[in-house]
């Protein structure tokens, strides 16, 4: 019998709090910093890139205020939509980049822009986030959570979106990119 | 050992930067300030939603409409082809699936493939004008097919008058059921699956004589006129001709199709010259059993396309031609002759 009563009823709604709206001025609050630092990892240090992600995701978080009520799960919200947002960003960014489209639009080639965070580091520090600069962009969003963050490679496939073996395949292609620019990430 | 530079210390330090950069107080005016711009989700949002169909609705029709050969000839599709009005003259264009036909001032050009002509004779204005690799056509009033590819081709006349005038000045009006070639001997022919057996050939009767005094005998370097070659001419070739090249003889002298079920190849060179010999029926006959013998033959296709023009052209039957079409396209929905006879079926009641 499927049939619910008045009191099941009561009782549920006694239990189910009522969703109240979201401050997302708090939620930015208490999130920002996890996002920003995140999307600068992603951004290899570009403050720049950092703020836009930023911005971007709490736009988003706005746009699915109506949706967003499980407050334990939204870290982990936060983290997919900053990801997906750094790499829809990168992707266009290195669209940019390409010969064919700089001729297209008559843009010139820009010379490497230090990044901010990176201003006052080592210049070796400097040179592996270049070369980590130019993996594609999925490989270099896997990269940047294992060897960056440290974070274990199931989580990373829960961040993104893929499966274990596929992230494992991320990092192992941008890993050996890496090793054709010169570079050793195990040692 | 390898040469490769380590990078764990660098990727810890940069690590080391990123865990305790702080966002800058910028940062936080800036997102304030989208943040009090963004809307919630309206309706106008999804305005691009119609748009977008509109869009997508209007590339659907635009490209239908370039599949449409008439398109390209500013015709209107119809049973007999595209009806075009060109030089004061009303002409029906059959054009075929990889032919490429463009009007010019004085009437068409035949730049490639196969494109049968109907052109009602108009005595009280000068003749439309048909250009082609070959020469120039001056249209008197007529059915006739081009045939071309390469810089080689033929124009073969099935009724009325034309006069054909090759780049040396040289004009020749050949008769109903004669073909005229310019080029080289050897022209396109379909794919064919099974050896062609010379044997249609030997059915046919003598070369009548030239039609015109000064015809000279075909040659592989000038335009040529061929009334009906002769077998004996070209004993050991075999004949790998399409339909429309196979000798034309006079509508007296055409032997009846065998009893016995030719081949699809065959039957397109049988129906082809009863079609010129004005027998349109039997070569309706011949196709129509050949190809319920052989339907998924490479060139049932053709064979199929010729009968829906014989239905059309010689007997004039729309009702039979439409629902051939319809077959046609329903068994060959993307064949090389799907954008044609689509045309002919949208043209059809």
């Amino acid at each position: 019998m499927l049939a619910v009563t008045d009191a099941q009823i009561s009782r549920r709604s006694a239990l189910t709090p009522t969703p109240e709206p979201m401050d997302v001025t708090r939620l930015y609050r208490v999130h920002r910093t996890a996002v920003y630092r995140l999307a600068l990892r992603y951004g290899g240090g570009d403050e720049a890139f950092a703020e836009d992600v930023v911005q971007e995701v709490f736009l988003r978080v706005i746009r699915h205020a109506d949706t967003l009520r499980d407050q334990d799960d939204l870290a982990a919200w936060l983290r997919r939509v900053a990801t997906n947002v750094s790499i829809s960003r990168l992707r266009r960014r290195q669209v940019r980049q390409r010969l064919p489209w700089r001729w297209m639009w008559s843009q010139h080639a820009r010379a490497p822009r230090t990044p901010e965070v990176l201003a006052d580091a080592r210049a070796s520090v400097r040179q592996v986030m270049a070369a980590v600069d130019t993996l594609p962009a999925k490989q270099k969003i896997a990269f940047c959570l294992y060897h960056l963050k440290g974070r274990p490679v199931l989580e990373i496939g829960q961040t993104m979106g893929h499966s274990k073996g596929y992230v494992s395949k991320l990092i192992s292609r941008a890993e050996g990119r890496l090793r054709r620019l010169g570079w050793e990430p195990d040692a | 050992m390898s040469d490769r530079r380590p990078m764990r210390d660098e990727l810890a330090e940069a690590e080391r930067r990123f865990a305790h950069a702080e966002p800058p107080p910028a940062m936080d005016a800036r997102v304030a300030a989208a943040l009090a711009g963004e809307r919630r989700p309206t309706l106008w949002q999804w305005a691009w939603i119609p748009v977008a169909a509109a869009v997508a609705v209007a590339a659907v029709l635009i490209l239908s409409r370039s599949e449409d050969p008439c398109a390209t000839l500013d015709g209107v599709a119809g049973p007999l082809g595209c009806r075009i009005e060109a030089a004061g003259y009303v002409a029906h264009v059959d054009q075929g699936p990889d032919a490429r036909v463009r009007a010019v001032p004085e009437g068409f050009e035949v730049l490639d493939g196969i494109v049968t002509f109907r052109v009602e004779h108009r005595p009280d204005r000068a003749p439309l004008r048909v250009r082609v690799p070959g020469g120039v056509i001056d249209v008197i009033g007529t059915r006739f097919t081009v045939r071309t590819a390469d810089g080689q081709g033929e124009v073969a006349l099935h009724e009325g008058t034309i006069d054909f005038t090759r780049p040396d000045g040289r004009r020749v009006r050949p008769r109903p059921g004669e073909s005229i070639e310019w080029g080289r001997e050897a022209l396109p022919t379909a794919p064919v699956d099974p050896p062609i057996d010379p044997a249609p050939a030997t059915e046919l009767p003598a070369p009548s004589p030239p039609s015109a005094p000064g015809t000279r005998a075909p040659s592989t370097e000038t335009p040529t006129r061929v009334a009906a070659p002769t077998t004996a001419k070209r004993p050991a070739r075999p004949r790998r001709r399409a339909p429309m090249t196979a000798p034309a003889p006079s509508p007296r002298s055409v032997s009846p199709p065998s009893t016995k079920a030719p081949s699809l190849d065959a039957a397109l060179v049988d129906a082809a010259r009863l079609r010129r010999a004005g027998q349109a029926r039997a070569a309706v006959r011949v196709l129509t059993r050949a190809l319920r013998r052989a339907p998924a033959s490479p060139l049932a296709e053709r064979a199929s396309l010729e009968l829906g023009a014989l239905l059309a052209q010689e007997l004039g039957d729309s009702a039979r031609a439409c629902a051939h079409w319809a077959r046609h396209l329903a068994r060959y929905p993307t064949g090389r002759s799907a954008p044609t006879v689509r045309a002919r079926v949208r043209a059809c009641p």
